[in-house]
């Protein structure tokens, strides 16, 4: 007995010491803020404010969140914000530096050809663009951006059920586990790793079980849904409208597609979804703004063999925006945003 | 239910934990030693089945059909009747099996290729997991009984034999005449065995779940669109599936060692620090040590080995090699890398007879290892690739310089360093004890002392914070 618990009291302190060799490392590999409930609604959660982020897990990236929690750190900060940035974790940046994500880059581009504009990215991980639409009038009451909004999406087709939730005032926020024991835990890097990487090996096993696809038995099924599709999200998108209109700003959709290559090194192209076209067709009838970033990334892709996704340690092509494709979003928008002044 | 599962952990605690009442002062007292003995080995017998019918419980009988035929053949040579008869017969049914789950399909699709005939409704065979090895394992046993290595066992010690789950479906390839006189023996659980088992388990998973595993995304990428990379990454990544194939089969021997060891059963080391060997010969002794000796003792020495004369000692090689590589799949890709190994096994000999009696510098040793080393992994190409096509694509982008998508995959670096570093630390070692012999195989620690226990939490720990989460499968599964 006193042999079994002199080893107990061994491997205790070589467990202890162990997990403190490991929040060492983890402080370079994986040390993620935490996320906190946003009152103003502007998004659903903000991070710690003033943490210096590192990410080893999808690229090599060290990040700095500002005073109110979120991505942005280009040294010259306007006196108001021209341009509010709103979208998922690849406008964010969390897996880039964070002096080479777009909302950077675009600040950088604006200063060097002497505009005064100033772009202030509040993207936040998980805010897709049925999330921001949610949030759109309070992210305009907050910042009250003068000129534009800019929301970035990776796709341009949405989950029907959610659009009707959006559309019914029933669309969930994210929550933040910020009190109890494991907000206790989730400021332990290493602890937030363990669970992130269990997490994942979990989702994996869920989503080997999912299957998504909506199939339709018939043409005329798949006109029914269309149909409703498309009243759900044209109700999304004058309110959009409507939102921006009040706050005397335009909105600008930004579509960040995944890119893959063939065989041969060729651009797949897909064929695009009538929920796509749609898309498109709608966001002309209520004056939105709309970039789809793929013929962009093709012309970079064939210029210089870099793909705008993916990086050194994850499959090639696929994830979150690497730097050559937040550079390429960037110099999109500067574009985009000198064609609205000539006009 | 792979080793690097939460299944088989649950799995493992259960048998464990019942084979630990053997411990226990009362048992050792009421039962009868051979009854213990037996007792264990029907505990082990069952949970070998649990474990294998995990996969497809269907397959079971085909395992125990070939114990039966196994066991059956032995005992009738043991008794010294028609002996010849039943070692072919010991021998034939195993490999007729194999054959019709493994091959039938390639056969058939030869066949109909050759003759040009127009059949497109093969059978759709499921291939049961590691048939390869049990097949092996059956006619190992009815070998060494018709050679007086061993004498002939009761049915439930064939049974476990052939399949022992720690081996059972990736190997390593437990010869009977170094498994069965371990059935002999009391194996009490002993906390050293788990402490020691426990470790080598451990690097074993590190190697398939951090290196190999992180290493499959990169080599899965390039080998599905070899046109799409550049050269340097194309090189890249055929160093990576080295690396990738060398980690998940070694780390699964590495497991299933460890597994072994904890029940207190010793399984010879399968892997030892294959890329530093000098020529393909030493490779072959370096990788894979338990095919290679099976493939040597049953295949190349009763083929007539190396005493009928140099052409038939090529011969036999060269047949050896082939049948060897077709062992891994039914695929032409496999026979030509069998082939590719055998030639160069043949022109090394070759080379050996005309330079001996010189000995080689430290220059020369330098490029023979890395000559030998392009030469296997020039020889992975086939190995990965899913045809001919695919691998002569990879291969005129390694040869010929070619724009495209560069990627430096980080895990390549990671796991280049990681061996490169184990490689030096072993030739290190070897310098300091002033061994001949360079092994690779890793110090196993005192858990009693606290340094130990950091260092093995600090590894567990690095396996969960750095393993690739979205599973694969071993890659000597599909074998």
């Amino acid at each position: 007995m006193k042999k079994i618990c002199t080893w107990l009291a061994k491997a205790i302190i070589a467990g202890v010491v162990a997990l403190g060799i490991m929040v060492g490392f983890c402080f370079f590999y994986y040390n993620l803020p935490v996320h906190y409930t946003n009152s103003s609604g502007a998004t659903d959660y903000f991070w710690d404010k003033n943490f210096l982020s590192m990410r080893g897990t999808e690229g090599f990236a060290r990040t700095y969140t500002d005073e109110n929690g979120n991505v942005n750190t280009f040294p010259e900060k306007g006196d108001r914000v021209n341009i509010l940035v709103m979208g998922s974790s690849h406008a964010e940046g969390f897996n880039v530096d964070s002096d080479e994500n777009f909302t950077y880059l675009l600040n950088k581009k604006l200063k060097e050809k002497n505009d005064d504009r100033y772009a202030y990215n509040i993207a936040t991980s998980g805010h897709t663009l049925l999330r921001c639409m949610k949030n759109l009038d309070a992210a305009l009451e907050k910042y009250e951006p003068t000129d534009c909004v800019v929301i970035e999406t990776a796709t341009a087709v949405w989950n029907i059920e959610q659009m009707i939730q959006l559309d019914n005032g029933e669309f969930a926020d994210l929550q933040s586990h910020n009190s109890g024991i494991v907000s206790y835990l989730q400021k332990i890097n290493i602890f937030r790793l363990i669970y992130a990487q269990i997490s994942n090996a979990m989702d994996k096993e869920d989503s080997n079980d999912d299957d998504d696809d909506v199939r339709f038995e018939s043409e005329e099924e798949r006109a029914e849904f269309l149909k409703e599709y498309e009243l759900y999200l044209e109700r999304m998108l004058r309110k959009c409208s409507e939102t921006a209109g009040k706050h005397n700003c335009r909105v600008l959709i930004l579509h960040s597609p995944q890119m893959a290559v063939d065989y041969y090194g060729n651009i797949i192209k897909g064929e695009v979804s009538e929920e796509e076209k749609l898309f498109e067709k709608l966001c002309e009838k209520y004056d939105i703004d709309y970039i789809n970033m793929f013929d962009s990334y093709e012309e970079m892709y064939e210029k210089t063999n870099h793909l705008p996704q993916g990086f050194s340690n994850t499959a090639i092509g696929r994830g979150h925006a690497n730097r050559y494709g937040h550079n390429c979003i960037a110099e999109k928008l500067y574009d985009f945003l000198k064609r609205g002044d000539a006009a | 239910m792979t080793f690097s599962s939460v299944p088989f952990l649950v799995f493992f605690v259960i048998t464990y934990s019942v084979m630990l009442l053997f411990n226990s002062r009362t048992v050792q007292e009421k039962i009868p030693e051979k009854m213990q003995l037996n007792l264990k080995h029907t505990i082990l017998l069952i949970a070998s089945y649990v474990f294998y019918g995990w996969w497809d419980y269907r397959f079971c009988f085909l395992m125990l059909l070939l114990t039966a035929v196994a066991w059956f053949c032995a005992r009738k040579i043991d008794q010294d009747k028609n002996r010849k008869l039943f070692v072919t017969i010991g021998v034939v049914f195993p490999l007729l099996i194999l054959g019709f789950f493994k091959y039938f399909n390639f056969f058939v699709d030869s066949f109909i290729s050759v003759f040009g005939i127009k059949f497109t409704s093969a059978l759709n065979i499921i291939l049961p997991v590691g048939i390869s090895f049990y097949t092996f394992q059956s006619m190992s046993y009815t070998i060494d009984v018709f050679r007086g290595i061993i004498k002939s066992h009761s049915f439930m010690d064939v049974a476990l034999y052939v399949s022992f789950f720690p081996q059972l479906v990736a190997g390593p390839i437990v010869k009977a005449s170094d498994f069965m006189p371990q059935l002999r023996s009391n194996h009490t659980l002993k906390i050293a065995d788990l402490a020691k088992g426990a470790q080598i388990f451990a690097f074993g998973l590190f190697k398939k779940i951090v290196i190999a595993d992180n290493l499959s995304v990169f080599v899965d990428d390039v080998f599905s669109k070899p046109l799409a990379f550049s050269s340097l990454t194309v090189i890249l990544a055929v160093i990576s599936y080295s690396i990738q194939i060398y980690c998940d089969f070694s780390g699964y021997s590495d497991m299933a060692i460890g597994v072994a060891k904890s029940f207190g059963y010793e399984f010879n080391a399968n892997f030892n620090m294959p890329y530093i060997s000098k020529n393909v010969t030493e490779f072959w002794k370096r990788w894979h040590i338990s095919l290679s000796t099976w493939l040597q003792e049953y295949l190349y020495i009763p083929l007539g080995g190396n005493r009928k004369g140099t052409v038939r000692r090529y011969i036999n090689l060269l047949l050896t090699m082939i049948l060897g590589g077709l062992w891994h799949g039914a695929n032409y890709t496999f026979v030509f890398w069998g082939l590719l190994h055998g030639v160069a096994l043949c022109i090394h000999k070759l080379f050996m007879k005309a330079r001996k009696g010189k000995k080689a510098t430290v220059v020369g040793s330098i490029i023979s290892v890395l000559f030998t080393y392009a030469f296997v992994c020039i020889c992975w190409v086939f190995f990965r690739a899913e045809n001919f096509s695919i691998a002569m694509d990879v291969l005129s982008r390694m040869f010929i310089w070619q724009d495209g998508i560069t990627q430096i995959f980080s895990w390549s670096v990671f796991g280049v360093a990681v061996i490169a570093i184990a490689n030096i630390f072993a030739l290190v070692r070897a310098k300091k004890t002033k061994s001949k012999e360079v092994n690779g195989y890793y110090p196993v620690l005192d858990l009693n002392k606290v340094g130990s226990l950091v260092i093995f939490f600090l590894e567990i720990l690095l396996i969960v914070a750095l393993a690739y989460t979205n599973a694969n499968p071993f890659i000597y599964f599909q074998f």
